[in-house]
């Protein structure tokens, strides 16, 4: 009984190293793995960021050029240019063609269009009844009141 | 049991042994700094953007941007011996094949390229400049060791001057090491550039960096950006009429400021020749001065305006006060003549300004004496610098009478804008005192800096000077010069049609250097106007500078039709409201009414020369 006992206590004590040593093992192992794949994720990341950053380099370096370009194109020597080249010319209105009216909207001078002519009735051509709730433009310059035209229908 | 226990401390002993061993290995590669850099660790050091400098519109109107580029260098000797072998290939590339490959990545003349390739290796320098590119993909294909071989290649950023060579003065320019070197680009040359960015890290063998072995990485920190003052529509326009006025009139150079008459600002500022800001290396001494700040002149009659001016605001005479023009008086010694006026035997100081009368001007200068009159200039800026951001800023010379006695004949002409010398920005200045009601603003052309991050670092408020003169004389003084842009003054090809011009204009006899006296037909044609006088907005100052005779040399006939068209554009710009309108009553095509305006100057100014 106590020769029995004995080896069941030597038995006891092998098999409680063994599963130590086998737990170490395994968690040493388990732990390389997680480390290896926590590591090829990391890298893959990086490689993605760097990526990223150049793909993020060049756009930003395509925006400032492309910036630089539209303000290039904004300067006035360059809009005069353009507008040069397809034959228009901006000038500033002559005197009678500016409207300068008071706060009252009496106008500044006298034969001036004004905002107060233009809403006397018996000021400018007789309006037909379908005009009457458009819109009217008050041609600079003529003192007459201009009405829209209509759109043909094909 | 305890032979046993070997077989468990066994293993435990080995991965202690190597947990050691990674630990040292991780100490000497993070902590400790002797450890020696293996080849393939880098630093590279990111470039910090250059600040830009903007209109005084905002962020969306830059005068100067900088753009990241690509510079590519050649080095045929390292093209000649690299042995470059694309991967699958067993045979390496051959010269004409990587040239080619160079040559279409930048758009570059194959034959040229080759050229270079071929050339003997010069002493001292290998690398031959090739291009500067900003297209990725040539940088990829250029940057692969597996296609070509001797190109190196280096980032710069490139200064990009978006209007040219409007504003160039002022701006300045970078050199090639990216460092400010004239103008803004000198004098804030601090803040524009930025912190450089480092990264520090690995790469493989061909030259790739591995960023998971990044170990440094600061980002660069941008310079800040400046805003000027200046108003690119103002300034295209009076960089057009400026270059007009030089053409039209045969002038070898000439300069000219719009200043706001109530804060100082400069609006717009532009001297003639000018210059490529990007080719500034190569540019003459003489287009690179800046004569709106840098270059002492002496005035002529527009100086007229600040002795008449100080002489109203010390009570010594009224503008009806009466003088007599004749010359006989041996005290003031050989004033220049008077021109080709008709002149009354007595003339008030009112008629004095609108004809420019050198005699009773001279006169007036004599008897306020020279003290006063020295405190007087020097109270409207001169002798001094104004202070304005711009560098090479001259101070203008204006002898103290107390150190240097001023004889006779240097007292009666500094009245007349002689013997003194002046900048184009201090005479500005003083009239833009007598535009503010007597109280003179700082010039300045920088309203503030902004830092990358937004922070405004400075900002830049209207500063006052001191006051030159009282309200009361600056009034007068103006009421004084409104005649002189009429058709009985000296300027009346200066009028803005619908606004009134409160100006004088200035003829000055160019000098000979080491005073010597003056050359004989060669002017400095200048008018200074206020506008509109009622109300002052505006002062404008054209100077023209004739290296030979003409017929236009005097100021009214030449600054005065460059001071009406660029007075007239910035007015109407500015949407400010004309003070005369009835003289807007009358049809008449702006464009049209210049030229006629101009021809019937010319003309009648043609009738009083043949007289």
């Amino acid at each position: 009984m106590r020769k029995n006992r004995k080896i069941t206590k030597k038995m006891s004590v092998v098999a409680a190293n063994s599963m130590r040593f086998g737990a170490i093992i395994v968690i040493f192992f388990v732990m390389v793995i997680l480390n290896l794949l926590s590591s090829s994720s990391c890298t893959m990341l990086l490689k993605e960021k760097g990526e990223k950053e150049r793909e993020l380099a060049k756009l930003e370096q395509t925006r400032t050029q492309e910036s630089t370009r539209w303000e290039e194109l904004k300067t006035p020597e360059k809009i005069e240019v353009a507008l040069l080249r397809h034959g228009l010319s901006m000038k500033l209105p002559r005197a009678d063609q500016c409207v300068r009216m008071r706060a009252d909207g009496t106008p500044l001078y006298p034969n001036q269009v004004s905002l107060r002519r233009a809403r006397q009735p018996e000021f400018g051509a007789p309006q037909p009844a379908s005009y009457r709730s458009k819109k009217a433009v008050v041609s600079a310059g003529s003192g007459r009141v201009a009405m829209p035209r209509r759109r043909k229908v094909n | 049991m305890r032979g046993e226990n070997w077989r468990f401390w066994l293993p435990v002993a080995c991965l202690a042994v190597f947990a050691v061993y990674s630990a040292q290995k991780l100490v000497r590669a993070h902590v400790d700094p002797k450890v020696d850099a293996p080849d393939y660790e880098f630093t590279r050091e990111i470039l910090a953007q250059r600040g830009s400098i903007f209109s005084s519109y905002g962020k969306q109107y830059p005068f100067a941007k900088s753009v990241p580029y690509w510079e590519y260098s050649l080095d045929p000797v390292a093209l000649t011996n690299a042995v470059v072998r694309p991967k699958g290939e067993k045979h390496p590339r051959t010269k004409e094949a990587i040239v080619k490959t160079i040559a279409d990545a930048l758009g570059l003349e194959y034959g040229r390229v080759l050229r270079m390739a071929n050339s003997p290796p010069k002493r001292g320098y290998r690398s031959q400049f090739l291009a500067l590119s900003s297209d990725p993909d040539a940088h990829r294909t250029l940057a692969d060791s597996r296609l070509v071989a001797g190109v190196a290649i280096s980032e710069r950023q490139v200064r990009q001057y978006l209007h040219g060579r409007h504003l160039s003065h002022v701006l300045g320019s970078v050199n090639a090491e990216g460092v400010g070197s004239a103008g803004i680009e000198q004098r804030f040359d601090r803040d524009l550039t930025g912190t450089p960015g480092t990264v520090r890290g690995l790469r493989d063998a061909r030259k790739r960096e591995l960023y998971d072995k990044r170990k440094v990485s600061i980002d660069p920190i941008p310079g800040s950006d400046i805003y000027l003052t200046i108003d690119h529509n103002i300034q295209f326009e009076v960089e057009e009429q400026l270059k007009w006025g030089v053409n039209e009139f045969g002038a070898g150079s000439g300069w000219c400021i719009v200043m706001d008459s109530r804060t100082g600002a400069i609006l717009a500022m532009a001297s003639l020749p000018d210059f490529e800001p990007l080719a500034y290396g190569r540019v003459g001494d003489n287009a690179k001065i800046n004569r709106a700040v840098a270059f002492n002149y002496e005035p002529g009659s527009v100086m007229k305006t600040i002795t008449v001016a100080s002489a109203i605001d010390a009570g010594f005479v009224k503008p009806d006060s009466k003088y007599r023009t004749n010359r006989d008086d041996s005290n003031y010694y050989k004033l220049p003549g008077d021109g080709s006026h008709v002149w009354e035997p007595t003339m008030t100081v009112k008629d004095a300004i609108v004809h420019s009368s050198n005699i009773v001007v001279g006169k007036l200068a004599y008897d306020f004496g020279p003290m006063r009159l020295f405190e007087y200039m020097r109270k409207f800026g001169f002798g001094e610098k104004t202070g304005i951001e711009l560098p090479g800023e001259q101070f203008g010379i204006l002898p103290d009478p107390r150190k240097r006695m001023w004889d006779k004949a240097s007292q009666s002409r500094a009245g007349i804008g002689q013997f003194v010398a002046v900048t184009a920005i201090q005479l500005c200045s003083a009239y833009q005192a007598i535009a503010n009601d007597g109280v003179r603003m700082r010039p300045y052309v920088v309203e503030k800096i902004v830092a990358s991050n937004g922070a405004e670092v400075f900002r830049r408020e209207p500063q006052t000077a001191g006051r030159a003169i009282s309200s009361k004389a600056a009034h007068t003084m103006r009421q004084v010069m409104l005649d002189v842009a009429s058709p009985k003054g000296t300027a009346r090809r200066a009028a803005v049609r619908g606004y009134s011009v409160a100006g004088k204009t200035g003829t000055a006899q160019k000098q000979i250097p080491g005073g010597r006296g003056y050359y004989a037909g060669l002017y400095r044609a200048t008018f200074c106007g206020i506008v509109p006088a009622s109300d002052p907005r505006l002062v404008v100052l054209v100077t023209l500078d004739f290296d030979k005779k003409t017929l236009y040399h005097q100021g009214g006939n030449s600054a005065g039709p460059v001071f009406r068209r660029v007075a007239k554009a910035a007015l109407r710009y500015l949407m400010i409201p004309p003070d005369r309108p009835e003289e807007l009553e009358e049809a008449v095509d702006e464009d049209e009414y210049d030229g006629i305006m101009d021809e019937r100057s010319k003309k009648y100014d043609m009738k009083l020369l043949d007289a």
